[in-house]
């Protein structure tokens, strides 16, 4: 009876609309726009901007190794986008990926550091299954509170952040810290549950593939399912979906599950597939950087394996910026954080502008 | 009575799109001591009109001319200090301030120490003929009484001309009655009048001036004496409409109950009264109208037919359920862009939402795109809905299209019961009666309509039926020839303010 009379907010719908429109063409605009303001920066610092756009463009692109780093930094923060972008369609504003990223890495590592090793490959998919499921319990914790007790989900989501990361501070500290170690790391996965890597002579590894998959899985689901429709039907306009009998707590807690399952799983890979153990700040705020991904992307799967893929870009691009330039590699944030703010930027100017 | 011209609109045109004037060129005199109607469709430009008399919006081309001296009107407060007052469709009140600050709020400086006293407002209010309470919290008073004050703020600004925005939407046959009136008593004063409205018996009753405006340009404008309803509408629609075309029922007894309230009650809301202790019967065949005030019960009655609310106590039995338990019915609900439709998913979606995860247009969870289109391609056909195809999306239709997505979807359930919640608000007069006779044919073709309406004569033109509902009661039952006097006198509890 509370739920039925609940009203639901319409964020969702009126942003969505807000950025649909031409939003293609702003983006390009607000990248575009970056670009120049990072090499007029870069000019500023004394450096020629045509030989620093080669170079990063060298360290991300120009050779197998750099490309497998980019796919490398990609994957996560698409994991993370991913997530996001599930929840925010069904008007779901999870900002926590961050937190259930790093439950995800705990869930992950349990199994892959505890159980017997003669397990061998089996430890892989039980690991990967063990973080989307830590993932998704975390997950569901601010859909059950918001549904049961009216919680606010941005505040819930986010603080949750918080106490994810502190918990892995806890874990590597002490209970999962080997014995002896003065590192806060647990101790090595097992073998049998690395991530293969997949292109010989660098760090690639199957999670890049896994990640490339669950966007495309995403994908289909929005728009070719059942549940997808009633989904974006509750996010868009949660009072015509309810009034056509559409069950929206279950809707919002499966979206969260889906979400918290995707952000851990995220988290899984990383562990798995590139430091084989649990460390403190492991995680270089993926999750907040996959909000920023899924929001540029327009809430599309594929438009956060593009934004993904020009985050990991820019990740691998700073690097050799620094090592053949000497140019701090936080020159990375400021190129992903730039279009954020020009996209904010002219969407904020256009919604100004239209209302009339 | 002095008739002297007061203000006149000359020449306004204004775009807001490059090449498609909302207002073409259009002159208007407004004169002292006269009420002076603007009507028009939706969209027509009538509110544009007034928005560029008021300041907020600067025409492309054309001027005011005031006493006969150019202005320019940059913002609101320029109209206000050229003693223009305007009374929005949605009040400008603070509604936590009582009545006595919400004034002193809007009053020039140099006013305000003689309001500073309780007394000088209610003094000044009566000396107005518009009595009220200083004390009361805004949000506490009726919604006729919220209107006064903000006809009280346009006073207290010293305003030649007031400008109303659809003043009498939210008021009920009295207090339509009682607010015409005051303004009578404006105008007699040497005031000047500007009502924007779109009900023609208002005009002709209480109006001496009426300009139709249609797709921004001026049709007509003079005095209302010698013109008849008919000539009204013709000059807003562009055609003869015959608004009194038959909307008549089979003449046959009505059949089976199909849907039933046995003495439900819901809880009040700040903006409803609730249900209490009410029952009603429908009927196949027959249309029941549901007549009162907006706030009466009418959104938890329509709630509990959609089964989207539960009642309190009582019961609601409907001939047939979805599994889930809720009543089957084929909804319109009030509110088109939040409730009706979803404005970002495709028509075809929108047309099928009901039945999104059945077959054939799912299987096993997936969805069926080319069933899908195929049944949403002829459900258009068949109730003309023009878009260039189901695969666009709602928002860029008009009002009447839109409506005609909702009520396409609401005849495709497979139910016995149609409930409609303000159908036509919003609608053009064609578009309107489309709708309606749509709504007529479905309960002669045996279904059974709900029709919840603020619209009294839509309400005496398609019922059967007519339950007036009153502070969440069924207040009385009248057959569908009952006159608008004794549907008013029920409307407000039987008791005149």
């Amino acid at each position: 009876m509370t739920e039925t009379r609940t009203r639901w907010r319409d964020r969702a719908g009126s942003a969505a609309q807000k950025l649909s429109q031409g939003y293609a063409l702003v983006v390009i605009i607000a990248f575009a726009a970056s670009l120049a303001v990072g090499l007029l920066i870069l000019a500023a610092l004394g450096v020629s901007p045509w030989r620093a756009l080669g170079v990063m463009i060298g360290g991300a692109f120009g050779s197998r190794m750099a490309i497998g780093d980019t796919l490398v930094f990609m994957t996560p923060r698409l994991m993370t986008a991913l997530a996001a972008l599930i929840a925010i369609r069904c008007g779901f504003y999870n900002l926590g990926a961050e937190g259930q990223l790093q439950l995800g890495a705990v869930g992950a590592v349990l199994p892959a550091t505890m159980l017997p090793h003669s397990l061998g490959l089996l430890l892989l998919p039980i690991s990967l299954i063990s973080g989307a499921i830590f993932g998704a319990l975390w997950g569901l914790i601010p859909a059950v509170l918001k549904l049961w007790r009216g919680a606010n989900e941005i505040i819930v989501t986010l603080m949750m952040n918080f106490i994810g990361i502190y918990f892995v501070k806890y874990l590597v500290e002490g209970p999962l810290q080997p014995a002896g170690s003065n590192f806060n790391m647990s101790a090595k996965v097992a073998t049998g549950a690395m991530l293969p890597l997949i292109l010989p002579g660098t760090r690639l590894h199957l999670g890049a593939v896994i990640a490339v998959v669950v966007a495309a899985l995403l994908w289909v689901l929005l728009y070719h399912s059942t549940f997808g429709i009633r989904l974006r039907a509750a996010g868009l306009s949660p009072r015509a979906a309810r009034l056509q009998g559409m069950p929206l707590s279950r809707l919002i807690l499966s979206s969260m599950l889906i979400s918290g399952a995707i952000a851990g799983l995220g988290g899984a890979i990383e562990v798995l597939g590139v430091q084989y153990r649990l460390i403190e700040g492991f995680s270089a705020d993926f999750g907040f950087d996959g909000l920023a991904v899924a929001l540029l992307g327009g809430l599309e799967p594929l438009g956060a394996v593009i934004v993904a893929l020009y985050f990991g870009a820019i990740n691998s691009g700073t690097i050799a910026l620094q090592s053949v330039l000497s140019i701090p590699s936080a020159m990375a944030m400021i190129m992903s954080g730039l279009p954020i703010l020009f996209l904010a930027s002219i969407q904020g100017y256009r919604l100004v502008k239209g209302r009339r | 009575m002095p008739t002297d011209p007061f203000l006149t609109l000359t020449g306004i045109t204004k775009a807001f799109v490059p090449g498609h004037p909302v207002l073409d060129n259009v002159t208007v005199t407004v004169r002292r001591g006269e009420i002076h109607a603007i009507l028009g469709e939706n969209g027509a430009g009538k509110s544009t009109l007034l928005n560029i008399l008021f300041g907020m919006y600067q025409p492309d081309m054309g001027g005011i001319l005031l006493e006969g001296r150019e202005v320019i009107h940059r913002s609101p407060a320029d109209a206000i200090a050229n003693r223009i007052g305007m009374v929005h469709q949605h009040f400008k009140l603070v509604p936590t301030f009582t009545v006595a600050e919400n004034l002193r709020l809007a009053a020039p400086p140099a006013i305000r120490p003689s309001l500073a006293r309780n007394a000088d407002i209610a003094r000044l209010a009566d000396s107005f003929g518009l009595a009220i309470d200083p004390k009361a919290i805004v949000s506490t008073l009726p919604l006729y009484l919220q209107q006064r004050v903000e006809i009280l703020k346009a006073l207290i600004n010293r305003a030649e001309l007031i400008l109303f925005d659809e003043p009498t939407t939210i008021l009920n046959p009295a207090e339509i009655d009682a607010f015409y009136k005051v303004l009578q008593q404006i105008a007699a004063e040497g005031r000047a009048v500007v009502v924007v409205t779109h009900h023609l018996n208002e005009v002709t009753e209480h109006a001496q001036h009426a300009s139709v405006i249609r797709r921004g340009q001026l049709i007509s404008s003079g005095p209302v004496a010698g013109r008849a309803r008919e000539d009204f509408v013709r000059d807003m629609v562009g055609h003869e409409v015959d608004l009194s075309a038959a909307l008549d029922g089979t003449g046959e007894a009505p059949g089976p109950v199909r849907l039933a309230l046995h003495n439900v009650s819901v809880a009040a809301t700040p903006s409803s009264s609730g249900l209490r202790d009410t029952s009603l019967t429908l009927r196949a065949g027959e249309v029941v109208g549901i007549a009162g005030v907006e706030g009466n019960g009418q959104r938890e009655l329509f709630e509990l037919v959609a089964g989207t609310i539960l009642p309190d106590s009582g019961r609601v039995e409907a001939g047939r359920t979805h599994a889930d338990g809720r009543p089957r019915a084929g909804l319109v609900p009030e509110d088109r862009h939040q409730e009706g439709l979803v404005l970002d998913l495709p028509i075809a979606i929108n047309l099928l939402l009901n039945k999104i995860d059945e077959a054939p247009y799912a299987r096993a969870g997936r969805l069926n795109h080319a069933a899908i289109t195929a049944r949403a391609e002829e459900m258009r056909a068949a109730s003309d809905v023009r878009s260039r195809n189901v695969h666009v999306t709602p928002r860029i239709l008009s009002g009447g299209n839109q409506q005609k997505i909702v009520l396409a979807r609401a005849m495709n359930e497979d139910a016995d019961i149609i409930a409609v919640y303000q159908p036509t608000r919003g609608l053009d007069v064609a578009a309107s009666e489309e709708i309606l006779r749509r709504l007529r044919d479905a309960a002669n073709g045996g279904r059974a309509v709900l029709f919840i309406s603020s619209n009294l004569d839509e309400i005496m033109r398609i019922s059967d039926r007519i339950i007036i509902v009153y502070a969440g009661r069924a207040v009385g039952e009248l057959d569908g020839r009952a006159s608008r006097a004794e549907i008013g006198a029920l409307m407000t509890g039987g008791a005149a303010h």
